[in-house]
């Protein structure tokens, strides 16, 4: 017998009108509709691309030291001033964006691949797989993460790589946790029933059936994720432990700008560098409530 | 209520073992230590042997756990590399600094966050709320670090007002205790700010839920004025959850501590960890993790007895 297409069984009108509504549009119309949330995002767009496209967009290399030019003011020249070796700030500035964004995403994506992967068997299976793939969880969260952060670093050694790694073997419980309680809310619903009764293997079940309902709650927090990373990471750089120079951060630049006389100095030196962090870190905030406002079914229209 | 509380005290046991079983097993597969010591080509290998043994170097790790554990429960937390001082000694001296530093910051946070939390929740959508909103967001998304050095180049480089580090003056005409408190107030700032916005945020969400009970408006019905029912009613039922927010935000004031001593050159224990981590002074290292991760428990601990004492409508069951 022919397979009958099951759009067939669906009224001509009613499915023009789902397609019309898909969730992925009625998410990308709400979230446009919060002014807060697209300015973040061209916010971010413009850093992401900015630091993309650095060596096209900076006049001058961000290693080149110019001892003549010392700890210079913001001139049309260096548009952010020099620092102590006379290398240029704005430039310094958008090559530490590629470290700090490149830090921050590869984290949060391993972060939420391990959290998921973990987070979603403790839901599906329960029972005692739950328990103690939950008490990880809470081990890991019981140590402040700055404290194991450092000590993992410093028996690592810091290197990109490396922080990486340790963000990540940090970073997975809150993703854990997250989808766990979400597959335990799904694994009740009749379309997991229906297709368990047809004999589906249980990970086809959440790879397919479970995880794409779940996919929003990972989202949100994976944005919010890229933030908090960054703001871990500068914290780290800041104190000598992260990302080593020459390679420029915006964490490392500011370790370089505390000196008492630096400040005296060349107080424009500190002030960039951080102040592209509070934008960026801000910028994903936005994003990231923008988009679980937009997702919420029960926000629908009153926003 | 007994009951809740002694499980509550009995699942953590199996936590801080936990604990104690990551804090070695990091140590344990630290690069360095005595270990290294003992490659020194001049040592005779039997010499080395020797050594081991006489530091139970020799033994399986599980047995090398035992010990160390069984020392670290009677308070022999080993004795730092670099001082040659008992690491238990260190932290009981920094713990003070460190404590006074945390309580501060930490009632800048709370006198500041509730009452602006109240009242952006009780004028919603006024320009009370959007600017409370708008600071909130820039104080969660603005590094201590970043803030402490603009603090340190306003306060201490431009104006004169605080000083920019340490936690006395060498010559100074004030009193003792204003002395302190001067070059408290900048650190505890820095240290209190990002919790201060997350509070503000809680704060005014909790009473926005409280606000729209149906108790509040059965007050206002008994014809009460309009202050005892939102401070009595609707403050006592809106603190809740945020009382034991400040117990779960226990780890990052802890932990914020670190970043904020090293700007302020504060001695406490987040600098006295910075330090040994640059001087690789392993069993220092490992006595404030592990101690860090158990006032993280004890916070958690205490966050959850205090919701059970003060909402009655939990089911201890």
């Amino acid at each position: 017998m022919e397979k009958i297409p099951f759009h067939a069984f669906v009224h001509e009108s009613t499915r023009k009108d789902r397609s019309d509504q898909s969730f992925l549009k009625i998410t990308i119309k709400r979230f446009c509709m919060n002014k807060l949330a697209v300015i973040g995002f061209l916010a971010l767009v413009v850093i992401i691309f900015g630091s993309l496209f650095a060596p096209f967009l900076v006049s001058h290399n961000p290693a080149a030291q110019n001892l003549m030019e010392r700890l210079q003011p913001p001139s049309s020249m260096h548009w952010f001033g020099t620092d102590e070796y006379g290398r240029d700030i704005f430039s310094r500035v958008f090559y530490g964006a590629r470290v700090s964004l490149l830090v921050g995403f590869a984290s949060v994506l391993g972060g939420i691949f391990v959290g998921t992967m973990i987070g979603a068997m403790a839901g599906f299976y329960g029972g005692w797989v739950d328990n103690i793939l939950m008490r990880m969880v809470d081990l890991v969260n019981a140590f402040p993460s700055i404290f194991l952060l450092i000590t993992i670093v410093t028996l690592l050694e810091p290197s990109l790589t490396n922080i990486v790694i340790v963000f990540i073997l940090l970073g997975w419980t809150g993703t854990a946790r997250l989808v766990r309680g979400e597959f335990l809310k799904i694994r009740q619903e009749e379309y997991i029933w229906a297709a368990k009764s047809i004999g589906m293997s249980n990970l086809r079940i959440m790879l397919f059936h479970m995880l794409p309902n779940a996919i929003g709650p990972i989202i949100v927090a994976a944005t919010l994720g890229v933030g908090g990373v960054i703001l871990a990471e500068s914290g780290l750089s800041f104190l000598g432990l992260g990302i080593q120079p020459p390679t420029p951060s915006w964490g490392n630049m500011l370790q370089g700008a505390q000196s008492l006389s630096i400040m005296v100095m060349a107080p424009w030196y500190p002030f960039f560098p951080g102040l592209m962090i509070l934008i960026t870190v801000l910028a994903f905030n936005f994003v990231g409530d923008g988009l679980r406002d937009a997702m919420d079914p029960k926000l629908d229209g009153r926003r | 209520m007994q009951a809740y509380i002694l499980k509550r005290l009995l699942q953590a046991i199996p936590l801080l073992f936990g604990i104690t079983l990551v804090s070695f097993f990091m140590m344990y597969l630290s690069p360095g230590g005595p270990t290294d010591l003992a490659m020194d080509p001049k040592i005779k290998p039997e010499d080395r042997e020797k050594m081991m043994a006489a530091l139970g170097l020799d033994q399986p790790p599980w047995v090398q756990y035992l010990n160390w554990l069984f020392h670290f429960i009677q308070g022999d937390w080993g004795t730092s590399f670099i001082r040659k001082v008992p690491v238990m000694d260190l932290i009981w001296e920094r713990l003070p600094q460190t404590l006074l530093l945390m309580g501060t910051s930490f009632c800048f946070a709370a006198l500041l966050s509730i009452p602006i939390g109240i009242l952006a929740a009780k004028k919603k959508n006024s320009w009370v709320d959007y600017t409370s909103t708008f600071f909130a967001f820039l104080g969660l998304a603005t590094p201590n670090f970043w803030l402490g050095l603009l603090l340190v180049m306003l306060f201490s480089v431009y104006w004169n007002i605080f000083p920019a580090g340490g936690i006395a003056s060498f010559l100074s005409t004030d009193s003792g205790a204003l002395d302190q408190l001067k070059h408290l107030i900048l650190p505890a700032i820095t240290l209190g700010t990002a919790d201060l916005a997350g509070l503000t945020r809680y704060t005014r969400a909790s009473m926005l839920e409280v606000l729209g009970q149906n108790y509040m408006q059965t007050a206002r019905a008994k014809g009460m004025r309009e202050w005892v029912v939102v401070y009595k009613h609707g403050l006592r039922n809106g603190l809740i959850p945020v009382i034991t927010v400040f117990g779960l935000s226990l780890p990052s004031f802890f932990g914020g501590a670190v970043i904020v001593e090293k700007i302020f050159s504060y001695p406490g224990i987040g600098l006295l960890f910075l330090d040994a981590v640059f001087q690789r002074d392993y069993p220092v290292i490992m006595a404030i993790t592990t101690f860090s991760a158990m006032l993280v428990v004890l916070g958690n601990l205490l966050a959850d007895i205090l919701y059970a004492v003060l909402d009655p409508r939990i089911d201890y069951k």
